[in-house]
């Protein structure tokens, strides 16, 4: 890795957004890089490897286009790794296995047991079915559908076109719709 | 409105990108259309399940660890800015590079002993009741080589075509010489010529900007149009080139185009004047490079008939006015208008049957045709009279 070849200062007001930018998206970049990557621990680095670019770069980036340019970043990481493992795409494996994360959202005090289960079951089942996903629709749907990027942004972090990314973000939903059918109760 | 359509439609609901009116549209056809009302029901049911899924978070320590990289001087990891092509890619580009230079060559070779059998066309193969010799556009100056051998393997239906009207044969005008299936090499190629032209109309029209300032208003609403028509073709490019579908020899090509269409995106939401298209449309084009684009393409072969109709549907779809801008559609062979419910004939091109794409007069080739035809009629000192304008085909 690389050297910073001089000190960059950033001025305050770029800090703050650097800081908000921090506390907002570390968390949903994370989850964008473990779906593409299936690994939770590669995904921790990416993530963190992408806020360090993005700190080198403060002085070219506006602090609106912070998230875009992070989740970029967080793709070509994500891309290079992908290439250099000649990953089979078995995603999700290690998922499950990351227990000490804290995944749980909801509060399980007042859910029955077998709920919990139908619904770990079906959580399962979502990621297996977003992991099913060809690798272009499956970015076009993290992006729009799971991390709600607009289509403009998506576009930039996909680097095609925002009519493209309607295109692939229709088919994936196409896809995951078939995929996950069992669980939608119509 | 098609069932197709109306699904992909309902997807950029869900999305709030619909304008009002055209919602209502699409929200009419599902509430009157089972398979569809089902759909939108099933897609949004889809949506809610993706709201149920877990949040990873980052480690405890993951700030801390970040300040000691920051602190330490570490620098931007290489892989940031790479845009990963698979080995695989790579050898694909590689085979299809020589196969190309093979049908080249094959090409070239069955050019040369074609030349010297003669440019004669097969006398016993009628067409329209006309034999080909009998065609005017069979000059012997071969003006319009072999443009026939392309319209006969449409199974004989444009000679129905050819005859129209008044029966007189029409394969000697421009229009139905430069006739050939559309295909994705094909789009890409005459997208390219189109765009440079774009080009070349936008700086001329800001040159006029700046030297006659009384015109300067109308000459900057022409740049501006000609910048936009520039974005929707250089976003096609771009398209295709991300379903790689071609690639640029010279990357800082591939660069100047992104940085160009990424700009007068952006300067669509401001106001169009003298000053801005000065500089927005000033600072978009300033790249020369642009200007001699199709040079620097080259166009993949095609791998895979179906992939090839899946992207000819979604661009004539999504951007039916930039079809316009690039080819003369011709009318279908058949005279139905219902080969592709989905696709309304009169804006984007005609599909025959649902599994083979129709036939396009590129108009680049149309327009140097045309010019091809009025020179050698002053050559031969004969009065010009055009029996076809371009204008009127449209």
């Amino acid at each position: 890795m690389a050297q910073a070849s001089h000190e960059y200062q950033p001025d305050p007001v770029t800090m703050v957004a650097y800081h908000r930018a921090l506390a907002e998206h570390a968390d949903s970049l994370k989850a964008y890089a473990t779906r593409l990557l299936g690994d939770s621990i590669a995904a921790e680095d990416v993530a963190q490897d992408s806020f360090l670019a993005l700190y080198r770069h403060l002085n070219q980036v506006p602090t609106a286009a912070f998230r875009p340019w992070l989740f970029r970043v967080a793709r070509n990481l994500c891309l290079d790794q992908l290439r250099r493992r000649k990953f089979k795409l078995s995603l999700f494996r290690d998922l499950q296995k990351d227990e000490d994360q804290p995944f749980t959202p909801t509060d399980l005090r007042s859910v029955a047991p077998d709920e919990v289960l139908e619904s770990q079951e079906a959580n399962q089942a979502i990621e297996k079915a977003i992991g099913e996903l060809p690798l272009k629709f499956r970015e076009a749907f993290l992006l729009c559908e799971v991390e709600g990027l607009s289509y403009e942004d998506a576009a930039a972090v996909m680097g095609c076109p925002v009519k493209t990314v309607s295109t692939r973000l229709f088919r994936a939903r196409q896809r995951f719709k078939s995929l996950v059918s069992r669980l939608i109760k119509v | 409105m098609n069932c197709t359509t109306c699904r992909f439609e309902l997807s950029q609901c869900l999305d709030g990108r619909l304008p009002s009116g055209r919602r209502a549209i699409v929200m009419q056809h599902a509430e009157t259309c089972a398979t569809c009302s089902q759909f939108w029901t099933e897609l949004q049911a889809a949506q809610q399940l993706t709201l149920r899924l877990r949040t990873s978070r980052v480690s405890p320590g993951f700030r801390e660890e970040l300040w000691e990289r920051i602190r330490a001087g570490e620098g931007t990891p290489e892989a940031v800015f790479h845009e990963p092509v698979p080995a695989l890619t790579k050898l694909r580009y590689a085979l299809t590079g020589a196969a190309l230079a093979a049908g080249l060559l094959l090409g070239a070779s069955w050019l040369r002993s074609d030349d010297t059998a003669g440019l004669a066309p097969v006398a016993d193969d009628p067409i329209a009741g006309h034999t080909k010799s009998q065609l005017p556009g069979d000059a012997p100056n071969g003006l319009q080589p072999r443009s026939h051998d392309r319209v006969q393997t449409h199974s004989g239906q444009f000679s129905t075509l050819a005859s129209a009207g008044d029966g007189s044969p029409m394969f000697g005008d421009p229009l139905f010489a430069s006739t050939q299936r559309l295909t994705p090499g094909l789009l890409a190629v005459e997208t390219a010529k189109q765009l440079e032209q774009r080009y070349g109309e936008a700086m001329l029209a800001l040159q006029r900007c700046e030297a006659a300032p009384d015109q300067s208003a109308d000459a900057a609403q022409l740049a501006w149009r000609k910048a936009d028509e520039f974005q929707s073709l250089g976003e096609v490019l771009l398209d295709l080139r991300n379903r790689q579908r071609l690639s640029f020899r010279d990357q800082e090509v591939d660069a100047d185009l992104r940085f160009a269409v990424n700009i007068l995106r952006q300067g669509q939401r401001g106001q169009r004047n003298e000053h801005t298209a000065r500089v927005v449309v000033g600072e978009a084009l300033r790249s020369s490079r642009l200007g001699t684009l199709s040079r620097t393409i080259w166009v993949a072969p095609a791998f895979d008939a179906r992939e090839d109709m899946d992207l000819l549907v979604d661009l004539t779809t999504q951007r039916p006015e930039v079809f316009r801008q690039l080819f003369f559609v011709v009318p279908s062979p058949t005279g139905a208008s219902h080969d592709f419910p989905g696709l309304p004939t009169d804006t984007v091109f005609l599909l025959h049957d649902v599994c083979g794409p129709s036939w396009v007069a590129p108009r680049s080739e149309v327009t140097m045709r045309e010019a091809l035809r009025i020179l050698e009629l002053r050559l031969q000192n004969e009065p010009v009279q055009l029996q076809i304008e371009i204008g009127s085909r449209r």
